[in-house]
């Protein structure tokens, strides 16, 4: 029963050596342990009078007890030397240390919010090409070569069948071509077109939202934009469907939301009360054929905004010029 | 594009009680976005988006039809008060004027139409005429190019006035032009054609018309004309199209053929022109009326299946209301549930959804209830790639970098500043400017930039961006585009094993363990795994860099962490310096040491300290030897010890001073 009664010993001296305060209680704790009249030499006296294989243990028992012991000293030893800060006083009005401090960009930032909201919603995330086959940023969405709907489009040629693509809706046909029922997709991308103001940079970011599943209507694009809107802009915050074109979808919407500013009374920040957030529509039934989709079986929505754009919205950040997003000026950047 | 129509304009075609503000409040709900009311001497004039498919939307009488749609929706009163659709009336004289027309293709204008005009007296117009030109932002000439510009934004038909005598023979060929052909338009401006642009020559031979487009300078009406040509046409809205963009001008004109113009609205069109000029110009018809039809009109009929209809739009509109709406909108119902399209719709209005359209933006989109959608949510992951380039970028972001996002595309001088060649970039066919002409197949060249650029500002810069690259491939292909991780450390203290590490750092967030740096001199060493060359990293006067194929390093990421037990028997703790040879790599030889375990113990090294002498560099390695079972003594230790340094002895030479 020595082997018990070292142990002991040895967790009661971990804990009194670890809640000491000063270095002069460590010392008597010290003698009281490991010295010549110390608790481990009293109780290795009883070791002549124990079998060998008794002796064998205790041996161990008090050999690893002391080294134990003798580390625990050591190490409170130095945080007790180290704390005494009594006699250096610190100026602690003095700015702190700070680490290195980076950022991510504001664009990085605003996908991993509107990806969070989808994702409630059953979206999966996807991205397509950045370069992309005029087919899929054009033809299959029921925009011919040379149709004057193109025209909305500023769109950079590499040559007559390669673009820059000019936004994410050349993602709706490669998701239908994968060929899984039902579509719930989020393609988040970089796009590019061929204008350059402050409002626009040849390079932007959109995201867009394709539904396709059996029954889908226009109700439907108004109860998902609506969840999106609710939890990215506020619960308070309203949508309203106004008609507009696109080749791709029939009918096609803009969708404004109500200005938080004026609460619908007009001001410099919106339109009569309302802000353009972005196009949408029920996806017209040629680009489900184009997607191999049958249209009398399957209906579908889709809407693509510009995610810059859409945060701005949100943030209530005022910029001028929506190109110093991409001039990397880290004055800028370290904003976000 | 947006157009102008005065208020005052609008109410020749619209019978209405509604006040500017509500025909732009409801209009845009259901119609057409009016964009703002501009005030202009009084007068208030809607500023219209008009979307390119309504091309019958570019003229007052239009936006007049499609309001007395929309605003008794409203409680509105609103009449749409139409031109009389009847035949052209005037008949020329016994002795009639006449034109030798020659139409060269019959695709290139499905209808010639013109009449000859004489008696005409060229003077100023009436003020109404002038002030509503100005107030739609077009300057009056004179009283009969006024009639022609004031019909285009009236009506949407555009028209052309030529001097008549001015055409040699009284002869006209429309044909298409042959590449390299110039004309001086009424602009004055010498324009170089395109191969099959739409033109007109005369008797003589010259051209007189970018039809379409714009009249020439050498057939127009000046102060002496007396007689006209009075021009309405349709052409291929193709081909002026096409001709706009190859000679980078659209004129208002241009922009309504191209969109396609109301073929049965011609006539009546020809017709209140004749009657504008007679009144204003005191012209009189001196021929027959030309009318060449070289394509009938064919009647579109498009079937309306209430019920899939409504199945569309998410509720039931009851069948009468559906079929008033439809009616209201011009179209008329042919035979039961076939409705025929206005010729004025004639180009946008192609199927049932169309219909749905029509229906459900005046029956109003603010009368659908909010649905979420119910059905199943499609099963299968998400791609891992966003979960990995999420933890790279907190990642590089929690050891203090900024993320860039730089353009796409460069400028072929930053290509070269950032050692890149433009020749083995993809070049843009169409650039903006020359700052955006090359596509990247390296993220260095803008990051370098980036750092030029806030040099200024900063001492210690940490950027990275995490990005597509694009590299060339057989013309007409996709190139091959791919993610790279690229990261530049700009300050004083940063060294190689700071940039090394923040590198190892970053492999092992995403879970990657075996891997090496192949070091190729005193500046640059490429990362490898399973010897396959994954990037680099570098050193530079603009800075430390790192540049990561993603793409390539997705292959080895992993997210399983294997549970190794913690040892329940202490280790034992010592530091080991040995010396190697300056020009010596010190790396395998403490690699060495962490690989030198038995089943019993396990050995790891962690550098502590480089000392460099004259020749030598002493390096000071902290080894923990780590029993699996059982407590290490000194004996057992020291056997393993004298073990190493006799390894390290023969196979690095280096010699091991214990301390």
């Amino acid at each position: 029963m020595v082997v018990n009664d070292i142990l002991k010993a040895q967790s009661e001296a971990l804990s009194k050596i670890e809640n000491e305060k000063t270095l002069e209680g460590l010392e008597n704790l010290r003698v009281e342990y490991l010295g010549k009249k110390g608790l481990l030499n009293i109780l290795s006296k009883d070791i002549p009078t124990l079998t060998d294989k008794e002796k064998k243990e205790v041996g161990v028992s008090l050999n690893k007890a002391k080294s134990e012991i003798t580390s625990a000293l050591g190490i409170r030893k130095k945080e007790l030397t180290n704390s005494s800060t009594k006699d250096n006083p610190i100026d602690l009005t003095l700015p702190g240390n700070i680490p290195p401090k980076g950022s991510l960009h504001i664009t990085t930032t605003a996908i991993r919010e509107i990806t969070e909201i989808f994702k409630k919603l059953g979206f999966t995330r996807v991205r397509y090409p950045e370069v992309e086959l005029d087919y899929y940023a054009f033809e299959a969405l029921n925009m011919p070569k040379n149709h004057p709907a193109r025209d909305e489009w500023e769109t950079f040629f590499i040559t007559d069948n390669v673009v820059l693509t000019p936004h994410t809706s050349s993602g709706q046909v490669r998701e239908m071509e994968k060929g899984k029922l039902p579509i719930r997709m989020i393609n988040i991308s970089r796009c590019d077109r061929r204008q350059s103001d402050v409002s626009h940079g040849t390079t932007f970011f959109q995201f867009e939202g394709l539904l396709i599943d059996k029954g889908i209507n226009i109700t439907h694009l108004i109860g998902v934009i609506d969840y999106f809107v609710k939890h990215f802009y506020g619960p308070n915050r309203k949508i309203r469907l106004r008609p507009t074109n696109f080749r791709f979808t029939e009918p096609s919407f803009e969708i404004d939301i109500n200005c938080a500013l004026c609460e619908g009374r007009g001001c410099r920040f919106c339109k009569e009360g309302w802000m353009e957030l972005g196009g949408s529509g029920m996806v017209h039934p040629n680009v489900l054929k184009a997607g191999k989709i049958d249209p009398e079986k399957f209906s579908g929505f889709a809407f693509g905004w510009g995610v810059e754009r859409t945060y701005l919205m949100k943030s209530g950040v005022n910029i001028d010029d929506i190109r110093i997003m991409y001039r990397n000026d880290l004055r800028f950047l370290k904003q976000f | 594009m947006n157009i102008l129509v005065p208020f005052s304009w609008l109410k020749d075609y619209l019978k209405t009680d509604a006040s500017a503000k509500e025909v732009t409040k409801f209009v845009s709900l259901c119609g057409p976005s009016i964009e703002r009311i501009h005030e202009v001497g009084g007068e208030e004039v809607f500023e219209v988006e008009v979307t390119p498919n309504r091309p019958d939307l570019l003229s007052v009488i239009g936006l007049a039809r499609e309001a007395s749609a929309i605003l008794p929706r409203f409680k509105k009163e609103a009449e749409f008060i139409s031109l009389n659709p009847e035949e052209f009336s005037e008949k020329g004289d016994k002795d009639a004027l006449t034109l030798d027309v020659t139409i060269k293709n019959n695709k290139l204008c499905p209808r010639f139409t013109a009449v000859i005009l004489d008696n005409v007296v060229i003077k100023e117009s009436p003020e109404i005429i002038k002030k509503r030109l100005e107030l739609v932002g077009t300057r009056a000439l004179n009283n009969v190019i006024d009639v022609t510009n004031y019909s285009m934004f009236d009506l949407g038909q555009p028209m052309h006035a030529f001097d008549y005598d001015k055409i040699t023979g009284h002869k006209l060929i429309l044909r298409e032009s042959k590449e390299g052909e110039t004309i001086i338009t009424l602009d004055g401006v010498n324009r170089k054609l395109p191969e099959d642009a739409i033109v007109m020559e005369d008797g003589s031979g010259r051209l007189i018309d970018l039809c379409g487009i714009m009249g020439g300078k050498n057939s127009e009406i000046d102060e002496n004309t007396k007689r006209v040509l009075l021009f309405v046409q349709t052409y291929d809205s193709f081909k002026i199209r096409k001709t706009c963009q190859a000679i980078s001008h659209r004129t208002e004109a241009a922009a309504r053929f191209e969109k396609g113009i109301d073929y049965l609205g011609i006539i009546s069109s020809l017709q209140r022109a004749v009657e504008m000029l007679s009144k204003n110009a005191g012209a009189r018809v001196a021929s027959n009326l030309i009318d060449i039809e070289e394509s009938k009109y064919q009647k579109k009929l498009i079937k309306a299946d209430f019920n899939k209809i409504n199945s569309v739009i998410g509720v039931s509109i009851e069948k009468e209301e559906a079929k008033a709406i439809l009616r209201s909108l011009g179209f008329i119902e042919k035979e039961p549930d076939q409705y025929e399209v206005p010729s004025w719709r004639y180009q946008d209005v192609e199927i049932e959804e169309d219909l749905a359209e029509e229906i459900a933006r005046i029956y109003g989109y603010f009368n659908l209830p909010i649905i979420l959608p119910e059905g199943i949510i499609p099963s299968g992951q998400e791609d891992k790639t966003f979960y990995f380039e999420d933890k790279a970028k907190d990642y590089l972001k929690h050891q203090g970098f900024s993320e860039c996002v730089t353009p796409s595309a460069t400028s072929a001088e930053i290509l070269e500043k950032g050692e890149n060649t433009p020749d083995k970039a993809i070049k843009i066919k169409n650039p903006l400017s020359k700052d955006f002409e090359y596509l990247r197949y390296s993220l260095i060249p803008q990051l370098l930039e980036s750092i030029r650029f806030n040099k200024s500002n900063f001492e210690k810069i940490r950027i990275f961006e995490l990005a597509n690259v694009y590299e060339k491939t057989d013309k007409d292909k996709l190139p091959n585009e791919y993610s790279r991780l690229t990261g530049i450390i700009f300050d004083k203290k940063s060294t190689m094993l700071d940039l090394k590490g923040t590198v190892e750092g970053l492999l092992s967030e995403l879970g990657i363990a075996n891997y090496d740096f192949e070091q190729k001199n005193n500046q640059e060493a490429d990362l490898t795994i399973s010897k396959e060359v994954v990037g680099f990293i570098k050193s530079s006067i603009d800075g430390l860099m790192f540049d990561l194929n993603f793409k390539v390093l997705l292959k080895y990421v992993s997210t399983s962490n294997s549970y190794k037990q913690i040892p329940s028997v202490p280790s034992v703790v010592e530091d080991l310096t040995f010396e190697i040879n300056k020009d010596e790599k010190a790396g395998p030889a403490i690699n060495f040491i962490k690989t030198f375990s038995n089943e019993k113990i396990s050995l790891s090294a962690e550098l502590t300290d480089v000392f460099e002498k004259e020749d030598v560099r002493a390096i000071t390695v902290k080894i923990k030897y780590q029993a699996k079972k059982e407590n290490l003594s000194n004996d057992i230790v020291a056997k393993i010890r004298e073990l190493l340094i006799k390894e390290l002895d023969q196979k690095f030479g280096v010699t091991v001073k214990t301390a």
